[in-house]
């Protein structure tokens, strides 16, 4: 089971350093930026409902927190990247 | 109590189960995270988040000036980069009205045709409107900014861009012309920055230097075209011995050498909110990771690690944030 944490948790923190990359990439293009974030989030959420299925704590409460933490990482992309 | 209470929103604590004590007679501690990422309240900054997208779009469309306003104009844009290449031992560009007319032609075609390019949606190329407010060049640039409320956050940004910082600090160039032009541009409204570099013929007449980095050959600009619309910056070497003027619609925009630039707050407003936000529910976490840590009986929720990630790389996402664009 550790060696699925470590695996899991790899992808996840390589995802969002590749993510940072990007956005640093993408400086000066606050659409891509945005794209960015929107596509992170939502790896993000992905990577929680796989991750909690296979370790078998999979639950709709903590999908929803998944959820929520998603769409606040969207929200304040769409406040300072697209407004 | 009233203390315990307000602790409790803020850090993790444990209550006893009293359902359980009450059946096996023990009691026994069940870990509660702070009340400040409940659930409930990770839904209500969903909602604060809405509420806030929705208001400052309604301020900005009904009422900018609450945003406040800032002016800003080209001269302010040619003294700052005429500032950036003192500084790295390059000489002046001097004001080209010819320049200043060609800007001012490709800020109006963008408006028109509403693009957000150097190339236009129908072919019209950088050089085709330098040389179609009369100036022959040897060689020619194009930068362009849009969105930013201050001349000094537009150089700033071309500076921090290697390649739109390469046409700033060009030594084959001489003359600048600058429009600093308000108006709505693919769905948005702001303040459109064009600035052109020249260097004129009868200034290379006797010798004729091949530029550095050049981006974009004016021969092969049409076949070229789309890669050279990717690029941020373009630089061009020789006039081309015969262009058509562009035909450029009137539209009801303000061409001016000065620009007002509405709701010109409204960026620092919402990094600044969102930074807050995203901080404190980051510090949440990030107390209930560290108090959990402390307590060996307690397991780490793995969900903590994980928001712990996203959130730090919003909060990355949202330092390097830069209110405004540049091609």
């Amino acid at each position: 089971m550790k060696r699925i944490d470590t695996l899991s948790y790899s992808l996840l923190l390589s995802g969002i350093a590749l993510g940072a990359v990007a956005f640093l990439k993408f400086r000066f293009n606050p659409t891509l930026q945005l794209e960015v974030i929107v596509a992170l989030a939502l790896y993000y959420f992905i990577w929680g409902a796989v991750y909690h299925f296979i370790k078998r704590d999979f639950s709709h409460k903590l999908m929803l927190e998944y959820l929520l933490i998603s769409l606040i990482c969207v929200g304040v992309g769409i406040l300072v990247f697209y407004l | 109590m009233i203390r315990h209470k307000i602790v409790h929103h803020f850090l993790p604590h444990f209550l006893v189960d009293s359902e359980f004590a009450i059946n096996s007679g023990h009691a026994q501690k069940l870990h509660h995270r702070a009340h400040a990422i409940s659930t409930f309240s990770l839904f209500a900054y969903v909602q604060l988040v809405l509420v806030l997208i929705v208001s400052l779009y309604f301020v900005h469309l009904k009422a900018p000036k609450i945003l406040g306003t800032a002016t800003f104009s080209a001269d302010q844009i040619i003294a700052l980069t005429n500032q950036k290449r003192a500084q790295n031992g390059l000489g002046a560009l001097s004001y080209n009205s010819q320049l200043a007319a060609a800007a001012s032609a490709k800020a109006a075609n963008m408006f028109a045709e509403n693009y957000w390019a150097h190339f236009s949606p129908s072919g019209k190329s950088p050089w085709q409107f330098i040389t179609a407010a009369g100036y022959r060049y040897v060689f020619a640039g194009e930068n362009l900014a849009r969105d930013f409320d201050n001349a000094d956050a537009v150089v700033n940004a071309w500076m921090n861009s290697p390649s739109h910082r390469d046409n700033l600090l060009d030594k084959n160039f001489k003359e600048v012309g600058v429009a600093v032009v308000s108006g709505k541009l693919t769905g948005h409204d702001g303040i459109l920055v064009v600035q052109e570099f020249g260097a004129g013929v009868s200034q290379q007449q006797a010798k004729i230097v091949q530029a550095p980095a050049v981006q974009a050959e004016q021969s092969e600009a049409s076949s070229s075209a789309k890669e050279a619309t990717e690029s941020s910056q373009l630089t061009v070497n020789s006039s081309p011995k015969e262009e058509s003027a562009p035909t450029i619609n009137s539209e009801p925009i303000t061409v001016n050498q000065t620009a007002t630039v509405l709701a010109s707050r409204q960026f620092s407003i919402a990094k600044i909110i969102s930074f807050g936000l995203i901080a404190f529910i980051f510090l949440m976490f990030a107390l209930e990771l560290l108090i959990t840590f402390k307590h060996e009986h307690l397991r780490v929720r793995p969900a903590v690690i994980a928001h712990l990630a996203i959130l730090a790389f919003v909060l990355f996402a949202l330092w390097y944030a830069v209110g405004g664009a540049i091609l």
